[in-house]
Formats: C-alpha cells, structure tokens, sequence
C-alpha cells in the first residue's frame, strides 16, 4: 500500500504532467497560428478558396444562427419587458434587447453556435482528410496542405463570424421587436427611438465587431488545429471535435470576460 | 508533365487539314521539302524542372511555328508508334505570345512516327525525352545539343554513343535514381531503421519487401522528404532529401508521384478533378489542355469513362487505379507504390500489377514498390530488397530471389508461417503463462 507521501507525490507529478503537456500544446499551437498566418497568402491570391469556405462556414450557418437569434431576441423582449416594466421603464425595452445583443449575446453566442456547426465540421473535415492520407498525399504532391486545406478555413471562419454575429443581433432586435411591440404593445416610437439614442457605434456596435472578430479567430483557429492534429483514427478524429467543441466554448467565454473588462474600463 | 518540342521553320498545315485524321502506318510530315525545320525549345508545363536557359530560349523565339507535344500512347505505354490527335490552334500556358497551331500527339487516331525534314537542333532536354523524340524523330539530326541530367538517359534511349553529341554542359547523372546509404530512422525511442543502404537504379522497378512493421513505409517516407533520419543520407537524383529547403524539397516532389495504400483521393471532388488536381496547381496549363491530359491519364489506367464518378463509388481497385493516374499525372521520374495491392481481388491486383510495369516503362520512369504481395512481385519487377528489423537481409533479381536459399527469403517466397520471422511474439514461457505466473491481467 502506498503512503500519503506518496501518493501527494504522485499527484502533484500528475499535475505537473497535465500542466507541462497543455504549455505544450499551447506552444504548437500557437506555432501552428504563425505556420497558417504564413501561408495565408494563397487563401487571398485565389480568393475562391476562401470563398468557397465562407459559404460552407458562413452561409450554411445562416439558417441556425438567424433561427437562434430570434428566439434569444424574443426571449430577452419578454424578459426584458417584465422586469422593465416593474419600474415603469418598459419604453427602455428597445435599448435592453440592442445591447444585450450588440454588446454580449450576438457575439457570445453566434461564437458557440459557429463552433458547434461550423467549427466542428471543419475538425472533421481536415480530421477524416487526415486519417485518410489525403494531406498527407497534397504533400506529397508538393501542394502545402497548411496553405490549401487550412489558410482557407481559418480565413473563412474569420470572416464569417462577425457576419454572423451581425446577423444574430439584427435578428434578435426583430425578435425583441416582435413581442415588445408587436404583441404585448410597448410603444413602437419609444423602442426605436431610444434605442437609436442610447447604442452607441463606438463603445456597443464596435465592441461588439471586435469580439466577434476575435471569436472568430479563436474558433476557427481551434477547429483548424484540433483537426491538423487529430491522431488520423475514427477515435481520434471523434475526440478532436469534441475537443474542438469544449476548447471553443471555454475560449469564447474566457475572452469575452477579458474582453469586456477592457472594454468596459475603456467606456468608463 | 507535358513535354513538347517547339520547332520552327516549318508548315504545318491549315486547322483543318490537321484535324483529319491519318492512315495508320503513314508518317505524319512535319514540315515540306525543302523546309529547315529547328527545334528550338522543349516546352513543359510551368515549374517543371527545366534548365533555365530553356525558357530565355523559347522566350526568343516568338515566331516558334508548330509545337509538338508527347502525351502517354494507348494503355499508357509510349510504344515506338505514336498517334496523333491534331487539336489545332491552341495557346499553351507557357507560350501565350505563340499563336500557330499546336500539333498534340495522341493515342485516338493514328499510328506513325513524325518524319522532320530537314536538320534539327536540340536546345535542351526536358524531364523525359527520350522515348519521344525516339519515336517521334528517327530522322534524328546529328548536331544535338542536350543539356546536363538528360543527356545520359537520351543517348541510351537513341542508341547513339553518348561521346559523340554531347557538345556543352554534360553532366551524366548517377545510374541510380535513388541512393540510402547508412540510414538510420528511429520514433521517438523506438529504432525502425537501422544503417540501412540500398540504390535503385534509374529506369527499374524496384521492390522492397519484408514482414509488416518492418520500415518499408517508413523507407519510402524518407525518400519523399516527409521524415528526417537521425543519421545517414536520402539521395534523390543526386539531391541529399534531409538538406533540401521547403522550395527544393516541394520542386523534387513535382518530379514524385506516389500512389498510398488506399489510394488517398480527394473524396470531395470527382475523379476528373482528382487528376487534374495536380496540373491544375503546378502549371497554368487552358482547362481545354488539361481535359485532354486528364482523359488520357485515364484512359491508360482503363478509366475514363468513370471520370464524372466520385470516389465514395468507385471499388477499391478502381480506386487504386484512380490514383494511380494521379500519381503519375505530371509524367514523374520517381513513382513510389505504398502496398499498391493491398486488399485487391485477384484481377484488380494482376491489372495494378501490368499497370506498374507498363508505366514505369512508358515514362521512362523509376519505380519503388513497398509489398508484401511477392508473387505478383516476381512478375513485374526487375530488383527486389528484403528488409528485417530495419536492414536489408537479402536482394536480387526474381529469378536469383526464387532461387534464393536465404532462410527469410525461402520463408517469405514459400509463405512459411515460421522461419527466421518467427510465428510467435516474444512472449515468456507458455508453461509459465499457463501456470498464472508473469500473465499480465487485462484492465
């Protein structure tokens, strides 16, 4: 039987371990961001590359990020109303659901939604191309799988998701807009108008842009990676999505908090 | 890799004469009587590896005339005859200031070598003349001038005495194409290749054989520059793999072709596609161009009427074979076969086997083969290595190897189950296992 010694040893190596292999990895990641940014120049060169990835990340995710952003905007127009309205503020509606959308909720969750759909299917993607010898065999056909498979896939997610969260927060305003005004009657000038006074581009609408952006390129960067370096077996390239996933979402809201701190002292 | 002469100083013909096809056995003339037909350049498609002073020379003669170019003849084998396919006026990528007619040679129509009036002179050699110029010029003229790597294999497939032409920059390449020497590869700790030496020489097909794990993958991996030994050397036509720069090592790659163990297409693009993926990257070659290459890539692996099929529904042969017009899309002078017969049926495996061998001929080509499949193996190829354990344990040719009396050689050649390569992983002893004692328990 061992002694508590031990096994405080024991652990406190696990936890070396564990905390050695994940500086690690952040170190090849971040030298595999330097590879792509390096060879991103054929993503522009021949822009129907990165064309073609914006449609399969971007376009394809319209349908699930416009569906979700209405729902998120009718539920904050409910939400909103019932609390406003306590204080005898419901004309400050309009402002509550635009910044909550513009500032936090389009950005955020526009950047999980992005991951699970799009994110996820490009870990597979390069994954599976993986598994199969097919970036092995671009390779060797002296065609650089980074600048082929890769660039385009990060640069297409980069572009995409500020779209995204654009359309995300356009949509939930309608959503807000659809059960403040239109079914439970708060008045249509007051919501418009005081949202138009009080959003401003600067500190809201750009903020928002910024952390979408930089969504973007944390989860387009994690999909790229986890897929490159999925181990090329039906389990690996299974644990690279989910990693894909966990690792998005913990990034996502991890820098939305920092983020938003900056931001916010900024504003203040 | 398209290869073409550029000749000057000849007539061709109208568009429309050049379509019609000619008898079989009739020579198609280039250029009258009295014409002085020049061979001014051997145009290729963009980043071939082509001296330079190929392209300031095609570069200085705008006016070039005719251009003829060299694809595979039927079956992808480039026989002595050659067919034409005349597709008229066409602007090749690297000629876009050259306006004549373009005289394709193809497999379609009919079979005789072109006659050149006149006296020809050869400015350069391209990635594989040879058999081409053969066939398409046995009026060959007497002052030729080839430049470097060339001109060796050139000379032999002319049957000239190789002293007698070589007028400027001779360099006569190392009779192998590739050459290990002292190679040691190891994962991590774990060694797979261990001071392993072996050549191939240029124009064969090679095997290299041994029981599974043994570093035949690894080997070829190292040769195509995707893994760094820890000691020893990769040459390459003359090149050290290990020291090449990203550039060079992707240049070196355009003259490879490799055909994987499951053939490793592109499985969201057609077949058509999954060929012309190379020429499409590699050379700015008029899609026109490219279609015509691509349906006689496949058509020499038996293949062009599956070129609209995607890969999810071809059968594993026909994969294999997909590939392998793939692998040879640019006309390599290295093709490497991982396992090419792995999980085939019985004619699928005969038919990748005859591919092999009639391909390398064709392209005047250099093979390596890693299998396990020896039977298929004696048929084809013209050297085989036995590895063990990361060394070579025995080579020879088919017949010295059926002859061999070497244990690993006798073992593998007759399918023993155990021999120098034994039947059992080295275990403790089965008394002692079945008595509970050193049997680790499963989790």
């Amino acid at each position: 039987m061992s002694s508590p010694e031990s096994s405080a040893v024991a652990l406190i190596a696990r936890l070396g371990h564990l905390v050695n292999g994940a500086l690690q990895r952040l170190g090849i990641a971040s030298r595999f961001f330097v590879t792509v940014l390096l060879w991103s120049g054929q993503s522009f060169r021949r822009l129907n590359l990165t064309i073609r990835e914006i449609y399969y990340s971007g376009f394809q995710s319209l349908l699930i990020i416009m569906v979700s952003g209405l729902f998120i905007g009718m539920v904050l127009g409910m939400q909103g109303y019932e609390t406003l309205q306590r204080y005898g503020s419901a004309d400050a509606l309009g402002i509550l659901v635009a910044l909550s959308l513009v500032r936090e909720l389009g950005p955020v969750v526009s950047a999980l939604l992005f991951a699970s759909r799009a994110g996820s299917s490009i870990t597979a993607e390069i994954g599976l191309m993986k598994a199969t010898e097919q970036l092995t065999a671009m390779d060797m056909m002296a065609v650089n799988p980074v600048a082929r498979v890769v660039a385009p896939r990060f640069w297409g997610g980069v572009i995409s998701m500020p779209l995204l969260a654009a359309l995300f927060s356009a949509t939930g305003v309608f959503g807000g807009y659809l059960i403040g005004v239109v079914f439970i009657g708060v008045d249509e000038g007051a919501f418009w108008s005081q949202m138009q006074a009080s959003v401003d581009f600067r500190y809201d609408v750009w903020s928002g842009i910024v952390k979408s952006f930089v969504f973007g390129v944390a989860v387009s960067l994690i999909a790229v990676f986890e897929g490159y370096e999925a181990v090329p077996t039906a389990e690996g390239v299974s644990s690279s999505i989910k990693s894909t996933v966990v690792k998005s979402a913990l990034a996502i809201l991890a820098l939305d908090f920092v983020l938003t701190s900056f931001m916010f002292r900024e504003a203040g | 890799m398209r290869f073409g002469l550029i000749v000057k100083n000849a007539h061709l013909g109208t568009h429309e004469d050049l379509r019609q096809p000619s008898t079989p056995g009739d020579p198609l003339t280039v250029g009258k009587d009295g014409d002085t037909p020049e061979v001014v350049g051997v145009r290729t498609s963009k980043n071939d590896v082509l001296p330079r002073n190929v392209k300031r020379e095609v570069g200085h003669f705008p006016q070039v005339e005719q251009e003829i170019n060299r694809p595979l003849g039927r079956d992808g084998v480039v026989g002595y005859r050659f067919e034409f396919l005349v597709v008229g006026q066409r602007k090749l990528g690297v000629n876009r200031d050259f306006d004549a007619p373009v005289l394709m040679l193809d497999d379609d129509h009919v079979t005789a070598p072109v006659r050149v009036h006149g006296s020809l002179t050869f400015v350069t050699g391209a990635s594989k003349p040879a058999a081409c110029i053969k066939s398409a010029c046995p009026s060959l003229p007497s002052a030729l001038r080839v430049d470097g790597r060339e001109a060796h294999r050139l000379t032999h497939a002319l049957g000239y005495n190789a002293g007698s032409f070589f007028l400027r920059d001779m360099a006569v390449p190392a009779e192998n194409l590739v050459e290990i020497k002292d190679l040691d590869f190891a994962y991590d700790d774990r060694p797979i290749l261990d001071g392993i030496s072996l050549q191939i020489p240029r124009g064969k097909v090679v095997a290299i054989m041994g029981g599974s794990g043994c570093g035949k993958t690894t080997l070829l991996r190292l040769i195509g520059g995707q893994l760094r030994p820890s000691r020893g050397e990769v040459l390459v036509d003359g090149l050290s793999v290990p020291h090449l720069k990203d550039e060079e090592l992707y240049a070196l790659r355009r003259r490879m072709g490799m055909l994987f163990q499951f053939g490793a297409l592109f499985t969201d693009i057609s077949v058509y596609d999954n060929v012309a993926y190379q020429m499409r990257e590699h050379t700015d070659l008029p899609e026109e161009v490219i279609r015509d290459m691509v349906l006689m890539k496949l058509n020499a692996v038996g293949l062009r009427g599956a070129h609209q099929l995607m890969p999810a529904e071809l059968s594993g042969g026909m994969a294999r074979r997909v590939a392998l017009a793939r692998a040879i899309a640019l006309d390599p002078m290295l093709i490497m076969y991982d396992e090419p017969f792995a999980g085939l049926d019985p004619i699928s495996l005969g038919v990748i086997g005859q591919l092999i061998r009639k391909l390398n001929d064709a392209l005047g080509a250099t093979t390596i083969m890693v299998t396990h499949d020896i039977q298929e193996s004696l048929l084809i190829v013209d050297f085989i290595y036995f590895m063990s354990d990361g060394k070579v344990v025995a080579l020879g040719t088919p017949d010295e190897i059926k002859a061999s009396t070497h244990p690993f050689v006798h073992q593998f050649v007759h399918a023993e189950a155990d021999g120098p390569v034994p039947f059992h992983y080295p275990a403790s002893p089965l008394a002692r296992d079945l008595l509970g004692k050193g049997v680790h328990e499963q989790p």
